[in-house]
């Protein structure tokens, strides 16, 4: 009796275990890359040269590496890979292993690669950016019984590439607004005083601004500099400049108790030029909430005697 | 005594010139964030190139070399972290569906960025839900309210409302997932539909981790059939 039982378990999980999804089920894409992010400035008819490191932290894998174009994805500095895109043929690996790019290869667990890649710019070419990544695919998927979806796992390491025959690329930034977040220009002393600033690079290669938001007071005086961060602007777009260190959206001053009529100065310097643009606004701090507060404080106090007052005389 | 005076001077010497090598340095044409004194390889040089990635520098980091100009990496502040994104299960199987009720599974995402910027995870679907041997579709989610979209997140919470939708908990998320209970559509790479962040930070982070909880609810009417899609995560660090 205990034979037939112990049997009837042992095919009960026998079939539980073939009914049960493979160990594919559960596959785990890690990806790790290095560096994240390259810069390159380079003189046509030079090349250079990169090592990236690339690792599989997780099962098995197969990859795709290939050059991809990237586009400025928002004002934050996302991007966004233009896949189908067209780039210039300057890129290629060096590894005497593997074929011309695009390359698909395995990588086992644990399994790390080295991708020599070569950037090779031809001596006719034109002063430009060419904002590109290097982007790994994993080609693995997971094996599904019934309904379902299938995950993927891409990643991306941005190469910002300026070609350029001087090595200082004339660099001209815009003020495009430059305001504060709310519409109206009287803020509360008790909030946190918050401006917008977008910046348009108007030149044909990527910039730096450097740059910072000067406050004075009424009487002129300065009493706060708000230095910005100066992050990469792509040729013609517009990114919104924070302070250094701050979350994206994050460009607030926080005073103790500002009170009065203020001046903001937005000076931006394209990095490597004395191409300084500026603008002004200017803007009013007061307690309004809490004026408002106490005057309707006020108002109730002076309404409620009265009508004590009146209560009073009629008695 | 005075022996111990120097011991504790010369140890306190190093930790002045630390602070003093990550203060800011700038002038109205330059300015060199988080400068560092870290020293690994990756920076290559030759008579005929030169190229830096955030390392090795204790000097400003723009020099002209053998026709040259290169620019050093200091935009990064801790470039020594690669960048890697995981994903814990590639198989979201919800195996037989049943009508009116909602079936989920989840998986989780990690990423660890360096970058002074930050990083984004965007995803797309490569199509709705397609049943295997046909044309027919499990659609999108509208949610509870018709509201909801690849771009906007809406209560899904109604057992009469059908369809495929996701939601995110965790770190990074977009604000958009309230609770639980919000949910948006995949963007449809079939229709051009942008891929949309899932995950974003704006700063530096190591195995920032979130779970995508998928749903699907399907009608009775629904043909019956074995439905699939395929999604792609893409992560990439800020510029």
């Amino acid at each position: 009796m205990k034979t037939r039982l112990l049997l009837s378990l042992l095919l009960l999980t026998s079939l539980i275990g073939l009914i049960t999804p493979s160990a594919v089920e559960g596959q785990t894409t890690s990806l790790s890359i290095w560096p994240p992010i390259l810069e390159v400035m380079v003189r046509p008819g030079k090349s250079v040269t990169q090592v990236y490191r690339l690792k599989n932290e997780a099962d098995d894998t197969r990859i795709t590496v290939r050059m991809v174009p990237f586009s400025a994805a928002d004002e934050f500095g996302h991007i966004n890979l233009q896949f189908g895109g067209r780039l210039p043929d300057y890129f290629s690996l060096l590894n005497a292993d593997l074929p011309s790019l695009p390359v698909t290869l395995n990588l086992k667990a644990g399994q790390s690669q080295e991708l020599v890649l070569k950037i090779a710019i031809p001596a006719a070419a034109e002063d430009a950016d060419y904002p590109a990544a290097l982007v790994i695919e994993s080609n693995t998927t997971g094996l599904i019984g019934g309904s379902g979806t299938v995950t993927q796992a891409t990643i991306a390491s941005p190469i910002l590439l300026t070609v350029s025959k001087s090595g200082t690329p004339n660099r001209l930034a815009k003020i495009e607004e430059f305001g504060m977040t709310r519409s109206h220009l009287v803020s509360d002393s008790f909030d946190p005083i918050e401006f917008i600033l977008r910046i348009k690079n108007q030149s044909f290669t990527r910039l730096q601004p450097v740059g910072q938001i000067k406050i004075s007071n009424t009487f002129g005086r300065p009493v706060a500099t708000l230095p910005l961060q100066g992050d990469h602007i792509l040729a013609g777009t517009i990114r919104q400049a924070k302070l250094e260190g701050s979350d994206p959206s994050n460009l607030a001053w926080n005073p103790v108790f500002p009170l009065g009529r203020y001046t903001a100065e937005a000076e931006i310097t394209p990095q490597d030029t004395t191409n300084t643009v500026s603008e002004n606004i200017v803007f009013w701090v007061l307690p309004y909430k809490a004026l408002l507060v106490l005057g309707l404080l006020f108002f109730g106090y002076r309404g409620l005697t009265k009508l004590k007052f009146q209560q009073k005389l009629k008695q | 005594m005075k022996f111990l005076f120097l011991l504790i001077t010369f140890y306190l010497l190093p930790m002045t010139a630390t602070a003093l090598a990550v203060e800011q340095m700038n002038s109205n044409s330059y300015k060199i964030r988080w400068p560092n004194l870290n020293m690994t390889s990756g920076s290559k040089s030759s008579d005929n190139y030169n190229i830096l990635d955030t390392v090795g520098q204790t000097a400003p980091g723009e020099y002209d070399s053998a026709g040259f100009k290169v620019k050093a990496g200091f935009p990064y502040i801790k470039t020594i972290i690669p960048f890697s994104f995981t994903i814990s299960d590639l198989s979201m199987d919800f195996g037989s569906l049943a009508p009116g009720i909602f079936s989920t599974q989840t998986n989780t995402l990690t990423v660890s960025s360096g970058g002074a910027n930050g990083y984004a995870v965007t995803a797309a679907e490569n199509n709705p839900l397609t049943i295997q041997a046909g044309s027919a579709t499990i659609p999108d989610t509208t949610c509870n309210n018709g509201s909801c979209s690849e771009t906007t997140a809406g209560v899904w919470d109604d057992t009469t409302k059908y369809g495929f939708g996701y939601n995110m908990s965790g770190n990074d998320i977009p604000a958009a997932f309230t609770d639980a209970t919000y949910f948006k559509q995949f963007a449809d790479a079939s229709f051009s539909e942008t891929a949309q962040i899932v995950m974003s930070s704006a700063n530096v982070g190591k195995s920032r981790t979130a779970t995508v909880t998928y749903k699907i609810n399907i009608a009775a009417t629904q043909t019956a059939g074995d439905y699939e899609n395929a999604l792609t995560f893409i992560a990439a660090p800020t510029y």
